[in-house]
């Protein structure tokens, strides 16, 4: 489940970055695009800490239940 | 859920809410915004003694126009109606009607249309600006490209301006190292066309 989450996380931050610097943006969504882009790459980089921090604390659990 | 991650759930929330004043709210300053400072670019008074000459065309109906050339280029009539093609040292250009669908804006059929066809159509296409302007009144949208084929490689000034019925696209090239000194004479062209159905 947590591979997961980090490959849809990844997946918006690639978004994100392709939206940033590759999209050939019309000048008239300039305003639209640096939200969207800078959305998808909070979004992910927030994803991808969380199923970091969050495996730690499953793993803390579980060696507190084997200490146990 | 841990500390950890409820802080940083915080902070990503805190984040977008951020970057929502930054796009749309009161901090839109601090983003870096592409400025156009459209008419003054093209109005600039170069100074130039090239003498024009008037053309007005009255070709097709409800889009007839005037517009000044310098009287050293090689003008002549082109292949459609309402449409000239110029020839001048180190460069060439053409005037000519544009049909634009109702559906849409100019702006719109020149992004969405006429750049994309551009890419294709000519090699080593590279934008070097797009900025919105005011001709006598009329919305323009001046495309600056280069063409890098290497024989030589060449610049291309491109000005839409809208019309009630047709657009005009008024298209001047010259070789990139030439493009400079023409330029001016370029702007003179571009400045003085006028709609002349009113």
């Amino acid at each position: 489940m947590r591979q997961i989450m980090l490959f849809i996380s990844m997946a918006v931050i690639g978004g994100g970055l392709y939206l940033k610097f590759f999209y050939d943006v019309p000048d008239s969504q300039t305003q639209i695009n640096f939200f969207v882009s800078w959305f998808f790459i909070i979004l992910g980089v927030g994803g991808v800490l969380v199923d970091i921090f969050w495996e730690k604390s499953v793993d803390h659990e579980n060696r507190d239940k084997d200490e146990l | 859920m841990n500390r950890n991650v409820i802080v940083i759930l915080i902070g990503t929330v805190l984040s977008i809410v951020l970057l929502s004043l930054i796009a749309f709210g009161p901090f839109t300053r601090l983003r870096n915004q592409k400025s156009f400072n459209t008419a003054s670019l093209i109005r600039k008074t170069i100074p130039n003694n090239d003498s024009l000459a008037d053309y007005l065309n009255k070709d097709v109906k409800e889009n007839y126009y005037k517009v000044m050339l310098p009287v050293k280029w090689a003008i002549k009539a082109g292949d459609k109606p309402g449409s000239y093609t110029m020839e001048f040292p180190h460069g060439y250009g053409s005037i000519a009607l544009m049909d634009v669908p109702d559906n849409t804006t100019l702006e719109l059929y020149i992004l969405s249309q006429e750049e994309p066809r551009l890419k294709k159509a000519v090699p080593g296409y590279q934008r070097l600006n797009y900025r919105k302007a005011k001709v006598n009144g009329n919305d323009a949208y001046i495309l600056l490209f280069e063409e890098k084929s290497g024989n030589p490689d060449s610049r291309t000034m491109a000005a839409y301006i809208s019309g009630a019925d047709n657009a005009v696209v008024i298209r001047l090239t010259a070789d990139t190292t030439d493009f400079k000194s023409l330029e001016p004479s370029f702007n003179r062209v571009m400045n003085s066309f006028n709609w002349r159905n009113q």
